[in-house]
C-alpha cells in the first residue's frame, strides 16, 4: 500500500519468492511502476472495497489487471475471484489467475467464476520470465481497458 | 349238472311227465277194461262185434301214434328253441364258451371262438384248433377236468393264431348220472388287456409310492385327503393310513388358512396353481413347502379331485436367504471398499493438488534466484561458481519436469474415458507428423501398414502413439538413417499394434522394467527423458482392457506392442 494513487497491477501472491520473481520480471520490463502486492485475499478485497484500514484505496482506483494466485491464506483465490466477479463495482476488472496448478478442476472452477485468463507458472525460470513479461505487456500495453474516466466524471 | 341232485326245473319237468304218463295209463286202462264191455252192450252180433273191435283197436293205435307224434314234435321244437336261446346267450358273452367231449373234440363253441380263431372249431380236436404249443400248456388242466375236477387257472397261452394271450379259464366236467365224465364245459376269458391295465396301474402306483415328493389327492367337496403317498406322510411325520380321510386344512398353519383356501379356489377355477405355504408336522413344528395344485375335472365338468404335489423348500429358502444375505454383505463390502477407494482417491487428489501447487514454487525459486545470481553477480563468481549455478538450475528444472510428468501420469488414471471408434492409421500418421522435425524427416524412413480401427478414448490412445513414436524417434536419433515401422497383427480377439525401430534398442534382461514409472534403461546424457512415457502408455492400454510388451536387442532396435480388444 505504498500508494493510494492509480494502481496498474494488483498482484495477490502469498509466496514471497514467487512475488519477488514476478515483481523483478515485471520491473525489468518496466511494467511494475504502479504495482500493488497483496499477500493474502483478505487484504486484496479490503483494498478493492475500501473496507480495511482507513487509508485503503477508494473504489475509483480500479487496477487495470489483477494477478491472482489460487492458494492463498485466509480467503483463497477462487473465493476472491468469486467476490470480485459477483460485485458490480468490481466485476469488470480483468482477473488473471497466475498459479502453479495445472489441475483441471481448478481451471474449470476459475473460468466458471469468470476468470479472464488462466496462466500456469512454469517451473523453469527462463520460461517463467518469458510468460510474466508477455502477460504484463499484454494487459498493460496491448489490452484496452474500459475507460475509467467516464465513471470518474460522474463523480464530479 | 350233477345227476344225483336234479335241478328244480328238472323236477318240475319230471312231475309233468309222470302226470301225463299216469293220465295216459288210467285212460288206457279204462279204455281197455270198459270199451269192449260197452261195445258188447251196443253190438250183439258176434261177427259185427269182432269187426268193430278191430276198428277200435286200430283207432286206438292211430290216436296213440298221433299223440306221440304231437308230443315229440312239440318237444323237439322246444329243444330247438332252447338251443337257439342258449346260442344267443352264449354268443352274446365276450367269453369263449365251449363243450369238449372225451375225444377232446369241440362239440359246441360260441361265436367268440369264431372271432378268435377265425374258423369254426366244432368237430375239430383241441390240439388242432389251439395249436401244439398252446395245447401243451393246457393239457394238464384238461387231464384234470376229465379226472372229474373243476379247474380254474390263469396262464399265458401261445395260441396258433392270435399270438400269446393271457387268459382266465374254467373247465367244468360234464358227468352222467353215474358220475362218469362225458366231456367238459370250457369258459375262457382273454384278460391280457386287463392285466396290462393292471400292470400299468401297478407301475403308476409304484411311481407315486416311491416318489420323493409328497403327492396327495384331495376331495374338493370335503377337503379331505382321499389318498397320499409315503413321502407326503413322511413330510408331516404321519403314517399314510393316519392321513387318509383326514381334513387337509388341518395340516396348514392356522395363520395361512385363508390364503390356502383362496389358492384352492383359484386352482378349481383355472386348473392349476403353485403357491408356498407353511405346513404343520404331527408334533406341531412347521416347515415351508411349495404346493402344486391341479384340479381334475370329470367329463361332466365338475371337479373330481385335486392332485397336490408338495415339496419341502425349507432348505431352498434357507439357501436363498443365505444368498440374499451374502449379496447384501457383498454389496455392503463393495460400498465400503468404494468409499474407501473414493477416500483414497480424494487423498490422492489432495496430494497431487498439493504437489501441483507447493512443490513447484520452491523449484521455481531455486531456478529463478540462481538465474538472478548468475546474471547480477556474475563478475563476483569464478568459473566454478558459474558451473555450480548451472548445475543447480539444470537439476531444479529436471525435477520440475519429473513432477509434471508424474502429475500427468496420475491425472491419466483419474480421467474419465470417452469411448469412440478411432481410425488408428490416421491417428498414428498425424501424431508422427507432429513429432518429427525437418531433420527427422530426412533421416527416418517411416512406414505404416493398414492398421485397423479400434474402440477407445481418442485422447488417451493418442498419448500412447505419442509416447511410443517419440521414443522411436528419440532412440534412433544417433543414427544417420533409421527406419520406424508401424504395423499390426491379429491375435485371438485382439488387434496387436506395434512400433518397430532400428535404434538403440535395449537389453531384454530389463524388459520388465521398461514400463515402470521413472524406470530408465539409458543414461540421461545419451537420451533424455524422465521414464514416464511408457508407464503412461501402459496405463492407458490397461484402462482399455489391453496389454503392452516389448521386444528388443541392444544396438539393434526395439519393438513395442500393444494389444486392444477388437471391435
Amino acid at each position: 500500500m505504498e500508494s493510494s494513487s492509480v494502481v496498474d497491477v494488483m498482484l495477490v501472491e502469498d509466496n514471497p519468492q514467487d512475488a519477488e520473481l514476478i515483481i523483478r520480471t515485471l520491473r525489468k520490463h518496466n511494467l511494475a511502476n504502479r504495482l500493488l502486492h497483496m499477500k493474502n485475499g483478505k487484504d486484496a478485497l479490503d483494498f478493492l472495497f475500501g473496507t480495511g484500514s482507513p487509508e485503503s484505496a477508494p473504489m475509483e482506483n480500479k487496477p487495470r489487471v489483477i494477478l491472482l494466485d489460487l492458494k492463498l491464506p485466509k480467503i483463497d483465490g477462487l473465493e476472491v475471484l468469486r467476490i470480485i466477479k459477483s460485485d458490480e463495482r468490481t466485476h469488470i476488472i480483468p482477473v488473471v489467475i497466475v498459479t502453479s496448478s495445472a489441475e483441471n478442476p481448478d481451471i474449470q472452477a476459475a473460468y466458471n467464476l469468470g476468470a479472464n485468463s488462466y496462466v500456469v507458472k512454469p517451473v523453469k525460470f527462463d520460461a517463467f520470465m518469458n510468460v510474466m513479461a508477455r502477460l504484463g505487456a499484454y494487459w498493460l500495453q496491448v489490452n484496452h481497458p474500459m475507460n475509467n474516466s467516464n465513471k470518474d466524471m460522474t463523480k464530479y | 349238472m350233477d345227476g344225483k341232485q336234479p335241478s328244480p326245473t328238472r323236477i318240475i319237468h319230471m312231475r309233468g311227465s309222470i302226470r301225463i304218463a299216469g293220465i295216459y295209463l288210467i285212460l288206457g286202462a279204462l279204455w281197455i277194461t270198459f270199451s269192449d264191455k260197452l261195445l258188447a252192450e251196443i253190438v250183439s252180433d258176434k261177427v259185427q262185434f269182432a269187426q268193430i273191435s278191430t276198428y277200435k283197436g286200430w283207432g286206438y293205435v292211430f290216436i296213440t301214434a298221433w299223440l306221440l307224434y304231437l308230443l315229440i314234435e312239440n318237444h323237439t321244437a322246444e329243444l330247438a328253441y332252447n338251443e337257439k336261446q342258449l346260442r344267443l346267450i352264449t354268443n352274446a358273452l365276450p367269453v369263449l364258451i365251449s363243450y369238449v367231449d372225451t375225444d377232446r373234440r369241440y362239440r359246441f363253441s360260441n361265436k367268440s371262438y369264431l372271432d378268435w380263431f377265425g374258423e369254426a372249431v366244432n368237430g375239430k380236436s383241441m390240439e388242432e384248433s389251439l395249436g401244439k404249443s398252446a395245447y401243451q400248456k393246457i393239457s394238464g388242466h384238461v387231464d384234470a377236468v376229465f379226472a372229474g375236477r373243476t379247474v380254474n387257472f390263469e396262464a399265458d397261452i401261445p395260441y396258433k393264431n392270435g399270438g400269446t394271450r393271457f387268459v382266465n379259464a374254467t373247465y367244468v366236467p360234464d358227468k352222467d348220472t353215474k358220475g362218469r365224465v362225458k366231456g367238459f364245459f370250457a369258459l375262457v376269458q382273454d384278460i391280457t388287456e386287463r392285466r396290462q391295465a393292471q400292470e400299468e396301474i401297478r407301475l403308476w402306483a409304484d411311481a407315486i409310492e416311491g416318489c420323493a415328493q409328497g403327492i396327495s389327492v384331495v376331495d374338493p367337496a370335503s377337503n379331505r385327503i382321499l389318498a397320499c403317498n409315503p413321502a407326503f406322510a413322511n413330510l408331516h411325520d404321519y403314517r399314510v393310513d393316519e392321513l387318509v380321510g383326514s381334513p387337509v386344512l388341518s395340516l396348514y398353519a392356522a395363520a395361512e388358512l385363508g390364503h390356502v383356501r383362496r389358492q384352492f379356489e383359484r386352482a378349481d377355477q383355472i386348473g392349476y396353481v403353485r403357491f408356498e405355504a407353511t405346513k404343520l408336522r404331527k408334533d406341531g413344528s412347521t416347515f415351508l413347502t411349495q404346493k402344486d395344485v391341479v384340479s381334475v375335472r370329470g367329463d361332466d365338468g365338475f371337479i373330481l379331485h385335486r392332485v397336490v404335489t408338495t415339496q419341502d423348500i425349507t432348505e431352498r429358502k434357507q439357501a436363498e436367504e443365505e444368498i440374499r444375505r451374502l449379496n447384501e454383505e457383498l454389496e455392503m463390502r463393495v460400498s465400503e471398499r468404494t468409499s474407501q477407494l473414493e477416500a483414497a482417491n480424494k487423498e490422492l487428489e489432495a496430494f497431487t493438488y498439493s504437489v501441483s501447487h507447493d512443490l513447484r514454487a520452491p523449484l521455481r525459486a531455486i531456478d529463478g534466484f540462481t538465474d538472478i545470481l548468475v546474471e547480477e553477480y556474475a563478475p563476483r563468481l569464478d568459473e566454478e561458481g558459474n558451473r555450480l549455478c548451472t548445475v543447480i538450475r539444470k537439476e531444479s528444472q529436471r525435477m520440475g519436469t519429473l513432477i509434471d510428468d508424474l502429475l500427468a501420469f496420475s491425472r491419466l488414471g483419474r480421467k474419465e474415458m470417452r469411448t469412440e471408434q478411432i481410425d488408428m492409421k490416421e491417428l498414428a500418421e498425424a501424431v508422427f507428423r507432429e513429432l518429427y522435425s525437418d531433420e527427422d524427416e530426412k533421416r527416418i524412413d517411416f512406414r505404416i501398414g493398414d492398421i485397423p480401427a479400434v474402440n477407445g478414448d481418442a485422447a488417451l490412445i493418442r498419448q500412447v502413439w505419442i509416447n511410443l513414436l517419440s521414443n522411436a524417434i528419440k532412440f534412433t536419433s544417433r543414427k544417420k538413417r533409421a527406419t520406424i515401422e508401424v504395423g499390426w497383427m491379429e491375435h485371438g480377439s485382439e488387434n496387436v499394434y506395434f512400433v518397430r525401430d532400428d535404434g538403440a534398442g535395449f537389453d531384454m534382461e530389463y524388459a520388465d522394467k521398461l514400463f515402470g514409472v521413472f524406470q530408465r534403461l539409458h543414461d540421461d546424457k545419451d537420451f533424455e527423458g524422465t521414464g514416464v512415457g511408457l508407464a503412461i502408455a501402459q496405463r492407458v492400454v490397461h484402462r482399455h482392457g489391453g496389454r503392452v510388451w516389448a521386444d528388443g536387442r541392444e544396438g539393434v532396435g526395439a519393438t513395442f506392442y500393444f494389444a486392444l480388444p477388437r471391435i
